[in-house]
């Protein structure tokens, strides 16, 4: 089911739809903060080290 | 599942206010926690269905009945919050192609209709996926705006 993707040459093609992807995640975060407040960050508190991880590991992935 | 752990707890929040919406959300999204060994990862394997991710406790139906009980003594809205987010994890995760172990401790298989992809790039370029994501996102966002 997997299949190969040659990612910078993908990643050209698509720029609007990678911007629709992070632009969904940053709305929703913001909409998060809106409604939870400070208790926003009892929930990303745990996942700041891996979205911190996650970060440097596609960096390193689209650079190969 | 990437921004549907989010968007689905908050759309039965929408349906059910009752519920506590940061129980539900820490519920839907605790299992993410043995994420760690895949990121920390050196080399990405040829097989990605036999990462540690998804395959540990956290990902069963079972260790969120169990932390129900200790928690329903605390509040019983809370426990009942965060038991139906972490199924909500755990459910919409088996519909990837590695399933999950949705009868452990009875069985260490993997369940599931396996209609998704399972590894993280083919994930975010498949349209189809972008379709029904980004459509559960507009249902949370009508959900956020509405409450």
């Amino acid at each position: 089911m997997s299949v190969k993707v040659d990612l910078k040459k993908w990643g050209r093609g698509n720029s609007l739809y990678i911007a629709a992807w992070i632009g969904m995640g940053i709305t929703l975060f913001i909409l998060l903060v809106l409604k939870l407040r400070l208790d926003i960050l009892i929930l990303i508190g745990p996942f700041i080290p891996y979205l911190i991880i996650s970060l440097v590991r596609i960096r390193q992935e689209l650079k190969r | 599942m990437i921004l549907a752990h989010i968007t689905v707890p908050l759309i039965l929040y929408g349906f059910f206010p009752q519920l506590h919406l940061l129980s539900l959300l820490l519920g839907a999204n605790i299992s993410s926690l043995d994420a760690l060994p895949t990121l920390i990862r050196k080399k990405t394997p040829k097989n990605p269905l036999a990462e540690t991710h998804a395959a540990t406790v956290l990902h069963t139906l079972f260790f969120f009945i169990v932390l129900f009980i200790p928690i329903y003594v605390f509040n019983p809205i809370v426990a009942l919050s965060f038991m139906i987010g972490g199924f909500t994890h755990v459910l919409l995760d088996c519909l990837d192609e590695k399933g999950r172990m949705l009868l452990y401790p009875l069985s260490k298989k993997f369940y599931g209709p396996k209609i998704l992809t399972y590894d993280f790039w083919t994930y975010v370029t498949d349209k189809k996926i972008f379709l029904l994501e980004s459509s559960l996102f507009v249902a949370a966002c009508i959900v956020l705006f509405i409450r």
